[in-house]
């Protein structure tokens, strides 16, 4: 008798190779979130601070969580968070992040 | 004054990749384990058959019940059939002795039917002698006597073969029951169509236990041979009547639907009424194709049509047509070269016994009609009688009557009556003419009336049922009519929730398909994982409908995309309550997950102990096998369980865990739905 488990070692295979792009994934997310920020803001842009500042960065947190912000890392952000529009763009990122764990997710249970 | 972030934090996946490696390591495991207990099985089998008869399990024991009642009867029956087989052998002897002195090839092949029925008599009482030896109260099992028997190892290994499929195959069988039932539901629908009440789940009894009380037929030819009675006769066959089909079938080594399209070509031609005259007719056919050419199946094949040429005649109705009809059958096929030309030659001799009738009548005076209307024929062995002798056996002047296809199914006839002319000691024409007719009368006698009764029959067919290829089909049968009944309704049951699980986890399914093949410990262990809502027990639980109203004041505080304070001190209330609760429920429904974003809870999963695996070992059940080879089956089964549990541990996990991971999945995974809300966060 032979017990064939190949197609669960293929599961997890699959699983760990689409885990291990969840990071970059995410990164891109926010990277684009901050694209977006950067292109299209009300404030006036006279230092070049507050647009240099806004941007994405990445952490492998501990227990391998992975975390990515999206920041503008001025001082008087918090003056100017209305005329950024950054709250869109956050809402544009975490609806890609959503998209694309949705896609991990298919790929893995497919 | 301060910065603005947006934290989007994923956790868990190191979670999920913890159940996957989890379902990895354990997969490969138990792999080995369970691909060694199996392998121990066969040691231990083999250990068993060298050193002592294993034990027989119940299901061998009520196999041997049935077939020590059907042994009792038989022994009864052979008392009876050896009285008759004795007159018949005399009879016979004195029949042979006449037809030696006219005809000696006929005096030849009588002798070597005799011969053929001696010997015949002679493995039945052997088979008797066995069966009453089997009957000894110490005796050992069926299975045991064989071993004895120096056929240990071979029978053994058998039995092993038998249990493995069994343990592996119960899913096979559930299967085979599902298709019975559907052939027994198509009966009763034909027969509702018909103006009959006909039960489909009593017709699927009978086609099971038909199956079980004859060794070597299988419950689905016995549902296609009641599909196809009834095709031709519009009538459902009941039990008795499919029993008598299979016992033919058995006796005679045709096929029981070629026996039940003979049956049921008689019934409806020669106005057989019940099952006596049937067994009777099928006897008279069997018998006579033991002494002949033309067998029971050949005339499965043709007596469609031959029978309606016989029915154009108006060869006699009932039984007593039915031997003439096979009678004439053997005489044919002894000067034709297959089955299909011996019946096209009796379809034609009867055509143009008919269609020469007045040439006949003016040129020889042989009368077919009996009556002037010409509405009812002469029994027809007196007009072949007739036709033969009056023509004085001459070739040209038949071939004119019979035709050249019609002359082949009489030329036996003509060649007896001939030779016994030739051969006749009588000074006188008319006494030659008489020898030559006796001569044709005994061989038309010969062949119509073969002799044998319903149990010579049986007495067949228990000889062709006792070999072991047999007893271990019925064996089998057994197991799937209980199965059939255990098994099926919980996978029809089963099917929604089956067809969901694998859009989620096909590979996961899939190895359970494999690995597992059991269809109501699959059923078990998918309840007891949680994977599938025990929905019985469910809302039999007393505190099932508080936890459901738990489970959705939970939801509805955590879809809340901007949750107070109090909000979130509810729900941490609410999961303690849940926790709580589910400790008193017979079934494994989620567990209390702590509110975390992306994977939330994964982690603890695997580890959760899951409840009413123990009552999945004792569903696997391997029947028909020996007790030592039951002892390690159990290991083997116990490696399957706890791989299983394993899996659907696993399983579970992921499942859960690729819900929360897209957000998407369906209701029926009930358990804290959290979604990675993320606030903006402010220093």
């Amino acid at each position: 008798m032979t017990v064939d488990i190949s197609a669960v070692l293929a599961l997890v295979k699959r699983a760990r190779a689409e885990f291990s792009r969840i990071p970059a994934r995410m990164l891109n997310a926010a990277r684009t979130g901050a694209a977006l920020a950067r292109a299209d803001h009300d404030y006036h842009n006279r230092t070049g601070d507050a647009e240099k500042s806004t941007r994405a960065v990445l952490d492998r947190g501990a227990r391998g969580d992975t975390s990515v912000t999206l920041e503008i890392d001025v001082p008087y952000a918090s003056f100017i968070r209305k005329s950024s529009h950054i709250d869109s763009a956050a809402a544009k990122v975490e609806d890609q992040i959503q998209a694309e764990l949705e896609a991990i997710a298919e790929r893995i249970a497919k | 004054m301060s910065a603005v972030r947006f934290v989007f934090t994923q956790t868990g996946a190191d979670s999920i990749e913890g159940a996957l490696e989890s379902i990895a390591s354990k997969a490969t495991g138990m792999k080995g384990k369970v691909e060694g207990a199996f392998n121990a099985t066969g040691r231990a089998a083999q250990n068993a058959a060298r050193t002592t008869v294993s034990a027989e399990d119940k299901r061998w024991k009520e196999i041997e019940k049935t077939g020590a009642r059907i042994e009792r009867e038989f022994a009864r029956e052979t008392k009876a059939a050896e009285r008759a087989a004795q007159q018949r052998v005399r009879a016979e002897e004195k029949a042979a002795k006449q037809i030696a002195a006219a005809n000696l090839k006929a005096n030849q092949q009588a002798t070597a039917a005799t011969v053929k029925r001696w010997e015949h008599e002679k493995k039945l009482a052997a088979q008797h002698a066995r069966a009453a030896a089997r009957q000894q109260p110490d005796r050992p099992s069926a299975l045991g006597a064989l071993a004895v028997g120096g056929a240990a190892l071979a029978v053994v290994g058998t039995a092993l073969a038998v249990g493995k499929q069994v343990a592996s195959t119960i899913g096979s069988a559930a299967r085979e029951s599902m298709a019975l039932g559907a052939m027994a539901n198509r009966v009763a629908i034909n027969a509702g169509l018909a103006g009959e009440n006909v039960d489909a789940a009593k017709m699927k009894r009978a086609f099971e236990d038909v199956a079980i009380a004859t060794p070597g037929i299988k419950s689905e030819e016995v549902g296609a041979a009641a599909l196809a009675f009834q095709s031709k006769t519009g009538r459902a066959a009941d039990k008795q009547t499919l029993q008598t089909l299979a016992t033919v079938s058995s006796a005679s080594g045709s096929s029981i639907e070629d026996v039940a399209n003979a049956s049921a070509a008689l019934s409806e031609k020669f106005d057989i009424k019940n099952v006596d005259q049937l067994r009777e007719a099928l006897t008279a056919l069997i018998e006579q194709g033991a002494k002949g050419a033309y067998e029971l199946k050949d005339a499965a094949a043709n007596y469609d049509k031959m029978t309606a040429a016989a029915q154009r005649f108006g060869l006699n109705k009932g039984v007593e047509g039915v031997k003439v009809l096979g009678g004439l059958s053997q005489l044919a096929r002894g000067s034709t070269g297959s089955a299909e030309q011996a019946t096209t030659a009796v379809e034609a001799s009867l055509r143009q016994l008919v269609a020469k009738s007045s040439d006949l009548e003016k040129d020889y005076g042989v009368k077919v009609f009996s009556d002037e209307g010409h509405t009812k024929t002469r029994d027809v062995r007196d007009v072949l009688v007739d036709t033969i002798s009056k023509s004085k056996g001459s070739l040209p002047e038949l071939q004119k009557v019979f035709g050249d296809e019609g002359i082949r199914g009489v030329s036996p006839l003509i060649t007896a009556y001939n030779q016994a002319h030739n051969a006749s000691g009588a000074n006188t024409e008319a006494g030659k003419a008489a020898d030559g007719i006796k001569a044709l009368r005994a061989m038309l006698d010969g062949a119509i009336n073969a002799g044998g009764d319903w149990s010579t029959t049986v007495k067949a067919a228990a000889q062709a049922q006792s070999d072991a290829s047999g007893q271990l089909d019925a064996a089998w049968e057994q197991l799937k009519q209980q199965v059939g009944e255990a098994v099926v309704p919980e996978l029809i049951k089963m099917v929604p929730h089956i067809s969901r699980l694998v859009a989620v986890l096909p590979p996961v399914v899939e190895f359970f398909g494999k690995l597992v093949a059991m269809g109501d410990a699959l059923l078990e262990m998918l309840e007891a994982a949680g994977i599938i809502p025990n929905k019985k027990a469910y809302k039999s639980a007393p505190k099932g409908k508080e936890l459901e109203a738990v489970n959705k004041e939970i939801e509805s505080i955590e879809s809340n995309p901007a949750p107070t304070l109090e909000d979130v001190r509810r729900a941490q209330a609410l999961r303690a309550h849940r926790t709580e609760l589910t400790a008193d429920l017979p079934i494994n429904v989620p567990k209390a997950q702590p509110h975390r974003s992306g994977f939330a809870g994964v982690a603890n999963v695997p580890a959760t102990p899951l409840t009413g695996i123990e009552a999945v070992a004792a569903v696997v059940q391997t029947p028909a096998e020996g007790e030592a080879a039951k002892l390690d089956t159990t290991e083997a089964q116990k490696g399957a369980a706890d791989l299983a549990r394993a899996t659907v541990d696993a399983a579970q996990a992921i499942g859960e865990a690729v819900k929360d991971l897209g957000g998407s999945g369906d209701d029926r995974w009930n358990h804290p739905s959290i979604t990675s809300r993320t606030l903006p966060h402010t220093p």
